[in-house]
Formats: structure tokens, C-alpha cells, sequence
């Protein structure tokens, strides 16, 4: 079974007395460790399709299975708890929060856990050291740069370990050198096995994922699969301890 | 990091708006402590004024057959010439468990007497007691001071056509008239004072007294308790407590209370209003904010924790701001109200400032905290 497995989503946004279809059953399966874009023109459907995937807007009808959940059939704690577990969100404007320091967003999604504080440090030092901001833990959001707020970000998205990471337009405010650094983190990321979901404008992206998918209208027109990249031994048996968790649990 | 980790910074953040909150909220507690101490005190000053100034408990033999007014109050049941009280009876009274609540004690012996053909009620009293106990007292000549000085009442005086300095001859002994009365309008005008010891010795009587007045300072006393322990001491005694005087000191009390309550209520109301104004702009603002922490995996209790933390964080510290400022305030009005000290700031006001903060703080935080835990996480996509 696929990681994620998405059937007939649809959904309808409707204002005053105009109805607009974000989604038209769209249905479709990411493996694990697959890396795939997301493209189509503004209003094509692909944020709501992304938003819908990660648990944080529900369709109208159809269904989202990630890890064999029914992700919507869980109540609304439990959906919560799926989202810190399961994925990590990298935004376009990055979304960091303005008060806390490049550690404490780090640590943001960890904060509801009983975690230890020293482990959460720990943790939260080895992934900005592999982000390359571990000099700069200390300093607030508004003092980075846009790349380094991505990072950040990116940090941040990895810092429950998840399976799956969601990121909408990433590079849409970053240059274009600054842009390239941070795919190829992402690159690197899905090398060591994370699951990447990617909505993005820049065609010239495509070429780091492992599949492409073209949204127009609420439907895919597109699926260009060109791998199923090989798992590693150490990943697959984490993968499998923490479905075992949500099995049991 | 923990939950509350983000409240905290949160609040360092905005300091301005932070540090307003916590004086808004803490002038409404200070005002509240300090209407509260300045009520207490205007309370207990005007009530031992009041105390002081007549009794306020009336003990007489327990035989009833004649009735006497008394201070404008019928006070049934005197028996002239009555034994059952004595000299040994003051102790008692002095002995009880509220004695700090006593005082004056005023011994009284009355008895009817031929004077210059009249009959008149001649009073024997001790002259400093009723003195201290009718602060109201005025006199011409001058006060009684030697043990055959007389004072009369005005409309005695006037009956028996007597001026300071005259002779008069009571029951076959010599007196003098020291001083005499201005019109009281009350049954005093119609006595004429001797010495308590004069007038026992004179009229044959011992030590026996026919009446007893007390002034009991009652701010914090229950006055039937006072009256319950006077009437176990003396067992032969009917022990009133002169409900009148009571009872408007208890309404004037009452009207200060309510004045103060009605006051801190309208503070408490505008102060709950203004946090609940500054909570819900604050959400506003902080939409995007708690959208991410959604979208990261809060689940709504958290989002509740962070906001209600915050609260309860600004409440603690208007708490402590708010008490010293009521301190403050209360003691600087101190010389306006005519007040030489100021009651009630014990550990109860303590308590009651930071209840109050903390009340009115989290209550007022309760809806705002709640609309924004249940905030979707897509307000933090709304970029997109």
C-alpha cells in the first residue's frame, strides 16, 4: 500500500452565491520516499489539494489515508497529533514565529510533548547544524535572511522526524541562488528518505523531484512518474516502528 | 520549550501593550484596595466615634415597676430604690470575655427627694464617667469637683431657681450648685447630678446602684454577644442593648459599604471590559500566529494554555502592582478623608486583590482564548 492514498477528493469553496471547485475527485498514491512537485496555474487547485493532504482543511468528500489512517476519520486532537507526528509544513513566507528565536521555532512543534528539555535541545542542535544555523540558534527571525528564515523552517518541519514534508512554494521568496540551496537540501532530504510533496511555479524544479504532477482546474492532467527510489535499510525499519505506534496506540 | 515558554515570550514581546494591561488592571484592584481600606477605616473611625458617644447598653435590676424614657427610649422596667444592682457589679461588667470592647462604665443611683419644696429625681453619678460617656455635655460655672457639688439640669435649674454658686439642701445635707446644665433635651434637664458615693451615702442606699450605662465599642464585636456575657455575669440584671443607636450606625455603615461596593464593581466591570477589548484585538492580530502553532500539531487546549498563561501571568502582577498602588493610595488619601489610620490590609485583602486580579483577568481572557483556540489552521496559509 501506497504512504499516502488519496481517492475522490473534492471540494467547493463558496462565497455569497458563487461556488468555485478547488477540487474535482481527484485521486492519487505517493509511495514512500517519493519526491513530487505539484504544478499548475494560480487557482488550479494545488494549495487546497496540499492543504487537504496534510490534514489541515477537510474535503467535501473523498479520503486521505496516509500510513494506513484515514486521517479524517480521526477527531480533531487526533488529527493534530497526526500532523506533528507524520508531516512538517515549509511555507512560501516562511511562517516563523516573529517572537521566538531560530531554536525556539526549531522547537515549536515539540513544544506541546513532554519531551525533555535537554533531548529537545539535542535534537533541535543536530538539525541546525545540518541546515547550517546552528551559530545563529540564538538569533530572531528578523534578523536572518530569507534563506536562512527557510531553513529555519525547514528545521523546524524536520524536527518531529516526520514521513512526509509539505511545502508550498518554498523558494517563492527567495533568489534565485538562494532558491537552488534550498533545493537541494530538500534534494538531500529526500535522498535519506523523507516523503516530499511540493507545490511549485519554477518548471525547472521538476528535475530534482522523482515525479511531477499538473493541476488545472481541480484535476490532474499530468503525472509524470520517473522513479521509485530505493529505501534504506535504517529508514524503513523507523518507518516501520512508528506505524506500529499509530496502530497500537 | 513548553507551552507556557511561548506565552512568556509572548508578553516580553509586546511590552508596551503588556505593561498597559497590567496598569489597567491593577488600578482597578488598586482602587478596589483602596476603597476597600479606606471604607474599613472610615468604618471603624466613625464607628468608635459613635461608640464614644453614649451608650449603647443599658443595665437594670431585673423588678419592673415603674418605666423611665430614657435618651428618647422607653426603657421599661426600673424600680427606684432597687438593691440588686451594686458597686461589685462594675467589676463584673469589666471581667467580661469582650472587655476590650468596653469603654465606659457608668454607675447611676436615682432617688426622688424633697428639694426646696419640690419633688425632684436627683442622680447620683460619677462625674468623670458621665462626663466622658455625654460628650455633649455643656454647663455654666464650672464642673463638679469637691463630693457636696451639684450640677442641674436646666429645666431643674430652672424650677428650683438655682445658679452656680448657690447653697441647697438635699435629704438634710448641705450641696453646692458648681455648675448647670445647658438645655440636652433630653431627661437630664430635669435631674439634679450629685456624686454617685453623695448620693448612696445621702439617700441611705449602700452600695446599691439603680442603673448601669455602658459604652462598648462594638466595630468588630457582635453587640448581643456583649450583651449575652453581661447578662451571665450578672444573673439579677435585665442588660439592654438601645437598638436605636445601633441601628443607625449600622446604616450609616451599611451605605459606606455599599457605596464602596457599587464603586469597585463599576472599576471591575470597565477594567474585565478593557482586557477583553485587548484580548480580542490581540487574537486578531495574532491569527497567523496561532494558525502555525495549529498547523504544527497544538491541539486546541494548547492554544487555550498559551493565551490563558499570558492571562494569568498579566492578573499575577496586577495582583502585587495593584495592591501596592491601593497601599499607597489609601495612605496619600489618609489626611483628605480625616483618617489617622487605615484598616484591613492584612493577608485577607492580600488574598482578595490577587482573586480579584485573577478573576477578572482569566475570566475576561476566557472567550478570546477560546474563539482563537478554535481558529483553523489554514489562517496560517492564507498567503498562499
Amino acid at each position: 500500500m501506497s504512504l499516502i492514498e488519496i481517492e475522490n477528493l473534492s471540494k467547493v469553496y463558496t462565497i455569497g452565491d458563487t461556488s468555485t471547485h478547488a477540487l474535482r475527485a481527484v485521486s492519487l498514491q505517493i509511495d514512500d520516499g517519493e519526491f513530487v512537485t505539484v504544478m499548475g496555474p494560480s487557482g488550479s487547485g494545488k494549495s487546497t489539494f496540499l492543504t487537504i493532504v496534510g490534514g489541515l482543511s477537510a474535503p467535501m468528500s473523498g479520503r486521505v489515508v496516509i500510513d494506513e489512517i484515514d486521517i479524517y476519520s480521526l477527531r480533531r486532537d487526533g488529527l493534530s497529533d497526526l500532523r506533528r507526528e507524520y508531516i512538517g509544513f515549509v511555507f512560501q513566507s516562511f511562517n516563523l514565529v516573529p517572537y521566538l528565536n531560530v531554536l525556539e521555532n526549531v522547537l515549536l512543534p515539540l513544544a506541546p510533548t513532554g519531551m525533555q528539555a535537554k533531548k529537545q535541545t539535542a535534537v533541535a542542535g543536530d538539525i541546525l547544524t545540518e541546515v547550517g544555523l546552528y551559530e545563529k540558534a540564538k538569533h530572531l527571525p528578523g534578523e536572518l535572511s530569507g534563506g536562512e528564515q527557510q531553513r529555519v523552517a525547514i528545521a523546524r518541519a524536520l524536527i518531529n522526524d516526520p514521513l512526509i514534508i509539505l511545502a508550498d512554494e518554498p523558494t517563492g521568496n527567495l533568489d534565485t541562488a538562494t532558491s537552488e540551496s534550498i533545493m537541494q537540501l530538500f534534494k538531500l532530504l529526500n535522498e535519506r528518505g523523507k516523503t516530499i510533496l511540493m507545490v511549485t511555479h519554477n518548471p525547472g524544479y521538476r528535475s530534482y523531484s522523482t515525479r511531477a504532477i499538473d493541476f488545472r482546474d481541480g484535476t490532474i492532467v499530468g503525472d509524470d512518474m520517473k522513479y521509485i527510489p530505493q529505501m534504506s535499510a535504517d529508514y524503513r525499519e523507523g518507518r516501520e516502528f512508528q506505524q506500529n505506534i499509530w496502530t497500537h496506540d | 520549550m513548553r507551552v507556557y515558554h511561548i506565552g512568556l515570550k509572548n508578553l516580553k514581546r509586546r511590552r508596551v501593550r503588556t505593561a498597559l494591561t497590567i496598569l489597567g488592571l491593577a488600578l482597578a484592584v488598586a482602587i478596589e484596595v483602596a476603597l476597600t481600606g479606606i471604607t474599613k477605616s472610615l468604618e471603624y473611625d466613625f464607628s468608635r466615634k459613635l461608640d464614644e458617644y453614649g451608650a449603647n447598653i443599658l443595665i437594670l435590676p431585673k423588678s419592673d415597676d415603674l418605666s423611665l424614657d430614657y435618651g428618647g427610649l422607653s426603657v421599661a422596667g426600673v424600680t427606684f430604690g432597687s438593691e440588686k444592682l451594686g458597686m461589685s457589679d462594675l467589676a463584673k461588667i469589666k471581667a467580661i470575655k469582650n472587655s476590650e470592647n468596653i469603654a465606659t462604665v457608668v454607675p447611676q443611683l436615682f432617688h426622688a427627694a424633697d428639694v426646696n419644696g419640690r419633688n425632684v429625681i436627683v442622680s447620683g453619678v460619677d462625674f468623670n464617667s458621665e462626663f466622658r460617656l455625654k460628650r455633649w455635655w455643656r454647663s455654666s460655672g464650672s464642673r463638679p469637683d469637691e463630693p457636696d457639688d451639684i450640677l442641674a439640669g436646666s429645666a431643674a435649674a430652672q424650677a428650683l431657681n438655682l445658679k452656680p454658686g448657690d447653697d441647697l439642701e438635699i435629704a438634710k445635707h448641705h450641696f453646692r450648685v458648681a455648675g448647670i446644665l445647658t438645655e440636652t433635651g433630653s431627661q437630664d434637664d430635669k435631674l439634679i447630678f450629685i456624686s454617685l458615693p453623695a448620693a448612696q451615702k445621702v439617700f441611705d442606699k449602700g452600695e446599691a446602684l439603680s442603673m448601669i450605662e455602658v459604652s462598648a465599642l462594638c466595630y468588630n464585636c457582635p453587640i448581643d454577644s456583649i450583651v449575652a456575657q453581661i447578662g451571665e455575669k450578672l444573673p439579677n440584671a435585665q442588660v439592654m442593648a438601645l437598638r436605636q443607636t445601633i441601628e443607625t450606625k449600622m446604616d450609616v455603615m451599611h451605605r459606606i459599604r455599599h457605596f464602596s461596593i457599587i464603586l469597585s464593581v463599576a472599576v471591575v466591570l470597565f477594567a474585565a471590559l478593557m482586557i477583553f477589548v485587548n484580548m480580542m484585538s490581540s487574537i486578531t492580530e495574532r491569527e497567523k500566529e496561532i494558525g502555525i502553532f495549529r498547523a504544527v500539531g497544538f491541539k486546541r487546549k494548547h492554544v487555550l494554555a498559551v493565551l490563558l498563561f499570558e492571562s494569568l501571568i498579566v492578573s499575577l502582577s496586577a495582583g502585587i502592582v495593584g495592591y501596592l498602588f491601593g497601599i499607597s493610595g489609601a495612605y496619600l488619601a489618609r489626611p483628605l478623608m480625616g483618617l489617622h489610620g487605615i484598616q484591613g490590609f492584612g493577608i485577607d485583602t492580600i488574598l482578595t486583590a490577587f482573586a480579584l486580579s485573577i478573576f477578572v483577568g482569566v475570566s475576561a481572557a476566557i472567550y478570546p482564548a477560546y474563539k482563537a483556540a478554535r481558529l483553523e489552521p489554514t489562517v496560517a496559509l492564507r498567503s498562499l
